[in-house]
């Protein structure tokens, strides 16, 4: 029944893809659900952020991004159809009812994380999207492809039997499980490189681990899109400093920001608490 | 195309003589297209001598060290079928064609994780636990690792009591949540989270971290269109015909929430339970000093009781809760239950005296009729800056109790009790900067009327004699305080003020043949207190630091019609308090808390009378207040490690408490004249306990052990002689509760506890050991597609050395249920041996007493339910 009802909903989503909001890149060939655990202070190892992610696979182009928010978009332009409202040139009075039967049906209302990573197999390009305080960024980069080293410790990852590799990349050692029984050559986040997809990966301090939760293989037509959204430009080096300043002092990045709150905007105001800052990149 | 690996070592090929390269190009075997992004392995056995992608062309370009006979490539790709090439030693190019297949994966879910910690929350996922055996959240709850669920429905985590209960961060039921746990179907919830420092205010949110857990449950839609519930009828056939009738409703939307339920039986379903008001004074509206009844009423019955007796029961409530805005909610609870029990039992009890031991044996029919009503409107403004609370509550409750007693003289008890409580509770917060500004008052207005009457008739003359006792109790309280909070940094300093008001009224009359005159008296009292207490608290992320220095001044003012005039004293009492608790980290932390209290005890202790409160039990007020000290020193130690399922804790109690007066029982014949002397006494309780609990998810399997040792030193009175009276008890539990496979889930209970007393009478020591065993098991198998067996097995005994008792007894009880889609047919059968009597063994202060109670015998039940 809930299959039923998703795939619906993705019916209903590809249906307003055709709009000129989003830019349909590929079709899924197959869906991997991760159960993301993130530490984000280091100093309260036990509060563990837990996140779903998806990856999309397509023929040339895959999408990782937050499961919630894909929920959130294919449940709200189902329900826009049904109300008949324009999801993209939607006044207060669509919104309002639109929020009301999204909250009336159960469906959340938002998504946990903003991140959205693409990557282009053939070109060797990856896109990454994320969010820092209130703008969205975006930059592009070669993918990189970690130095695996591989080992004949097996698993059961969701199933299916997994080898072992170890690699260091972007600051962390990792220790990846891969299944060779499924020939791509990707995974969660920005891991790639294995012969087999990577169903488990985590970090030597465990501040940041992904698992598999879920294979699914569409029989209906899933989209893998991307919003045409106003985003910054930038590059990776300079995206992660500008988040390792706004955990660091808040109050001072969004100095003279527009949507700053205003609290931020007096000279009197206490000084804003450092947000706990581990990102996954350290280098 | 393009290679996303390159094997470092190519780059080198000169150095390495013997190394074998393997290259070649990978095309679609149907159309001769070159296929991009294949994987290549080159494989030595199993291990990976090197892999690759195939490039936009399909070239790929592979090396081994050296050449092996055991060296093979293979091919995968997406959507195409794996293709293994055997190598040959010369480095060749191989062209490789590959056949386009369906993509054939096995779909998988993976469960979420049974168990998350975040922050002081845990989560745990209703899903891990739940099984086609359960209904109700409540049996899921049982099955969590770290949460106990008691008797009654009382839920504790890692030892500490909660003290709110939420659905989707509401509270709906103010403490009576057996409701929701009795009645909401377990799919309805997606997770427990348990708030390990649970702050209602949300003003005082990160200032004060309560050590007080709660409960919210998550819902699997928190904005439901239509209310979900069950509806059952049953009826069966017992020693007559038996009934029962359930109907339940919960609706949780955005804003507003409501339960309701109604429910009926003749058929042994105890219904007080579930409208138990769980909270304590820490999570509900103040209930300290609330007047007790004095002729008290055997009303409950506990679970081990429930197959002795024929009942006819009747529970309703409606709860509803309406959120205003983000801040603002109304809610009304109304609750009304009704019992009515029927048992007969033989009861043996044994009393040692300083220096002689007395037996009595009764037998007694008794008919309790129990009836309470419960009716609470709550308004609270629950704002980042201020809080208002404001309850009113009303409460009546009528007992009944009827007992026919042959003693060999047959008796004719009726104890009859009615109660009437109104009671309203303001609560008044306001922040400002750092400073904290309270007011609180809170009125209550009792009144019970009780009373006992006992027709004796047994002597040679075969005269009846009467006995009646009248009480009026009335009782006015008030309880109006403020406070003044500074929050500085990691410290705040709390000043509290609190006048307590407390006017009681008490007249009584008892007319005995035995006394030449009724005995009647008539008191007035007023007893006001003045508290200040001074508060200092300090917290940073892993030291949480409380001292309160609590200065009673009380006045108190006797108006003795009887027996004195005016009578007034003023005590000065100061009641220290220091908790400390330490945070080592997330998994492991340790709790200490350290209190003395002193207490003057209950107004009726100032009453000079004689108080009959059963046909052969006096209670002999003193008129003098019985003040007492309690010094406890409590220490406990938790570890959790949620993610392995694992939850462990030992805590430690030392209590000793001074009373001024020492409590004796007099005997004259067989009737009890309980009093004091005024002998100091000194009791000393020494408590610790022990609980491990894990969760094994691989095998979906809670295992919980938890141990008690116990020992106190008491001194009793008993015919105007001391008798120190030591005890000791050494209990151990295991409960197992495992969903063996699919279609079997089987649930393991043992408790063993072995107890010794000793009381040194004149003649030397008298000692009583026991050892009492009760092991419980259930099994549910699902034979069939929606068809499920139950099997019930419970098994309770108790050897005792003095006086030597060994008895012990089976129940067998079975089911069958056949649950096409959400309507459940069942068959039940209970007490399949068809046990005729219970015997139970019990010890109080060196006196034992043994029952035999008549049983409710084998019956046979049909019920159907409807889940909705």
């Amino acid at each position: 029944m809930k299959r039923t009802v998703l795939i619906a909903l993705f019916f209903a989503l590809n249906a307003y893809v055709l709009s000129a909001k989003i830019t349909v890149l590929d079709t899924t060939v197959i869906r991997f659900r991760y159960e993301v655990k993130t530490v984000s202070d280091t100093l309260n190892p036990t509060d563990i952020r837990n996140e779903l992610f998806l990856l999309q696979i397509g023929k040339n182009v895959s999408r990782y991004s937050d499961y919630k928010w894909f929920v959130v978009d294919s449940a709200s332009a189902a329900i826009a159809k049904e109300i008949n409202v324009d999801l993209y040139n939607i006044d207060f009075n669509g919104a309002n009812e639109l929020n009301l039967k999204m909250s009336e049906k159960g469906y959340p209302m938002f998504g946990t994380s903003y991140i959205n990573i693409f990557i282009y197999t053939s070109e060797k390009k990856l896109v990454y999207i994320d969010k820092c305080a209130f703008d969205r960024y975006s930059y592009e980069e070669t993918v990189e492809v970690p130095d695996w080293k591989l080992f004949n410790d097996t698993a059961t990852v969701c199933g299916y039997l997994c080898r072992k590799a170890t690699a260091r990349f972007r600051g962390r050692d990792y220790e990846a499980w891969f299944a060779p029984d499924i020939p791509i050559s990707l995974g969660p986040w920005k891991f790639m490189g294995l012969p087999g997809i990577i169903l488990k990966i985590a970090d030597s301090r465990e501040h940041h681990q992904f698992e598999c939760v879920a294979i699914e293989q569409p029989d209906w037509i899933d989209v893998i899109y991307k919003r045409n959204n106003m985003k910054i430009k930038t590059d990776r080096l300079t995206f992660n400093k500008k988040r390792k300043q706004h955990s660091n002092n808040p109050k001072a990045y969004l100095e003279g920001h527009p949507l700053a709150p205003e609290s931020y905007k007096s000279p009197q105001s206490t000084p804003v608490k450092s947000i706990p800052y581990n990102p996954i990149e350290l280098e | 195309m393009k290679y996303f690996i390159i094997p470092l070592f190519l780059l080198f090929p000169l150095f390495s003589h013997s190394q074998y390269t393997v290259q070649g190009t990978v095309r679609d075997a149907e159309t001769g297209k070159n296929v991009e992004s294949a994987i290549v392995s080159l494989l030595q056995g199993t291990n990976y001598a090197d892999y690759g992608m195939t490039k936009k062309d399909g070239t790929f370009i592979l090396s081994a060290p050296q050449w092996n006979d055991s060296l093979k490539l293979i091919i995968t790709r997406i959507g195409y079928k794996s293709q293994t090439v055997k190598l040959y030693g010369n480095s060749a190019n191989y062209n490789i064609a590959i056949e386009k297949s369906e993509i054939q994966l096995r779909e998988v879910t993976v469960r979420a994780a049974p168990i998350r910690n975040r922050s002081d929350t845990v989560l745990y996922n209703v899903g891990s636990f739940s099984s086609d055996a359960d209904r109700y959240i409540g049996d899921v709850l049982k099955k969590m690792p770290g949460i106990e669920v008691s008797d009654n429905g009382g839920i504790s985590y890692q030892g500490k009591a909660v003290t709110h209960f939420y659905v989707e961060g509401l509270d709906l039921l103010g403490g009576r949540y057996g409701v929701i746990t009795g009645n909401l179907p377990h799919e309805e919830v997606t997770s427990v989270q348990i708030i390990e420092s649970n702050q209602p205010l949300k003003m005082l949110k990160n200032v004060i971290f309560p050590d007080e857990p709660a409960i919210n449950l998550k819902l699997r839609n928190s904005n439901m269109s239509r209310p979900v519930g069950t509806l059952k009828a049953g009826v069966g056939n017992g020693n007559g015909l038996l009934g029962l009738l359930d109907a339940s409703g919960l609706q949780y939307a955005k804003n507003r929430q409501a339960a309701s339920t109604l429910k009926a039986n003749n058929a042994g379903v105890y219904l007080a339970d579930e409208l138990t008001t769980h909270y304590g004074t820490s999570g509900g509206f103040a209930t300290e000093r609330e007047p007790a009844a004095i002729i008290t009423q055997n009303g409950l019955i506990s679970g081990s009781e429930r197959n002795s007796v024929m009942n006819h029961s009747y529970a309703s409530s409606l709860n509803l809760l309406q959120k205003i805005d983000d801040d603002k909610q109304a809610r009304v609870n109304f609750a009304y239950s009704k019992n009515k029990t029927e048992t007969m039992t033989l009861k043996h009890s044994r009393f040692i005296t300083a220096d002689s031991l007395l037996a009595i044996d009764e037998q007694e029919a008794t008919c309790i009729g129990n009836n309470n009503i419960d009716a609470a409107l709550t308004f609270t403004d629950n704002a980042a800056a201020h809080f208002m609370e404001n309850q009113m509550k009303i409460n009546t409750q009528w007992h009944t109790a009827e007992a026919d007693i042959l003693n060999p003289m047959t008796v004719d008890e009726m104890k009859k009790f009615t109660g009437i409580n109104m009671s309203n509770f303001l609560k008044i917060t306001r922040k400002a900067n750092k400073r904290y500004i309270n007011f609180s008052s809170y009125f209550r207005y009792s009144s019970q009327p009780q009373s006992m009457i006992a027709s004796l008739a047994g002597d040679e003359s075969n005269n009846e004699t009467e006995i009646k006792q009248t009480i009026g109790r009335s009782n006015f309280y008030s309880k109006n305080g403020s406070f003044i909070m500074v929050a500085v940094s990691s410290s705040r300093i709390k000043l509290n003020f609190d006048l307590e008001t407390e006017l009681d009224g008490i007249e009584t009359e008892l007319a005995n043949p035995t006394f030449t005159d009724s005995i009647h008296n008539n008191l007035k009292n007023s007893d006001i207190r003045l508290i200040i207490s001074p508060e200092y608290g300090f917290q940073n992320p892993h030291v949480r630091i409380n001292f309160t220095m609590p200065v009673v001044y009380q006045h108190i003012s006797i108006n003795d019609r009887q027996y004195r005039e005016h009578d007034k004293f003023n005590p000065l009492r100061f009641n220290p308090s220091a908790s400390l608790r330490y945070i080592l980290n997330g998994y492991l932390e340790a709790n200490s808390r350290f209190k003395i209290n002193h207490n003057t005890g209950d107004f009726t202790d100032l009453l000079q009378s004689l108080i009959q409160t059963g046909y052969r039990n006096l209670i002999q007020k003193s008129g003098v207040w019985v003040q007492s000290q309690t010094r406890s020193t409590y220490v406990a130690v938790n570890y959790k490690n949620p993610i392995r399922g694992l939850f462990f804790s030992i805590n430690a109690n030392l209590m000793t408490m001074k009373f001024g007066r020492m409590a004796n029982e007099n005997f004259s014949g067989i009737t009890s004249i309980a009093g004091s002397t005024a002998k100091s006494n000194i009791t000393v309780s020494r408590i610790v306990s022990a609980n491990i609990s894990k969760f094994i998810s691989a095998i979906e399997t809670t295992v919980s052990f938890s141990a008690n040792y116990s020992t106190s030193t008491a001194i009793y009175g008993r015919q105007d002689k001391i008798m120190p009276v030591n005890a000791e008890t050494l209990g151990a539990s295991a409960r197992i509760n495992s969903c063996i496979t699919k279609n079997i889930i089987f649930f393991f209970e043992s408790y063993i506890s072995h107890s010794h007393q000793t009381a040194n009478q004149y003649s030397g020591k008298t000692s009583n050991r026991q050892t009492y065993e009760k092991h419980h098991a259930n099994l549910q198998i699902f034979p069939i597609k929606k068809t499920v067996l139950k099997i019930n097995i419970e098994r309770s005994g108790t050897t005792s050395q003095n006086p030597s008792t060994n008895h012990c007894q089976t129940f067998l009880d079975a089911s069958v249920a056949y649950r096409p889609g959400n309507m459940e047919f069942a068959l039940d059968v209970t007490n399949i041996f068809n046990l005729a009597q219970d015997v139970q063994t019990s010890f109080a202060g060196a006196n034992s007493f043994s029952t035999v109670r008549v049983l409710r015998g084998r019956e046979i039940m049909a019920t159907v339910r409807l889940t909705y």
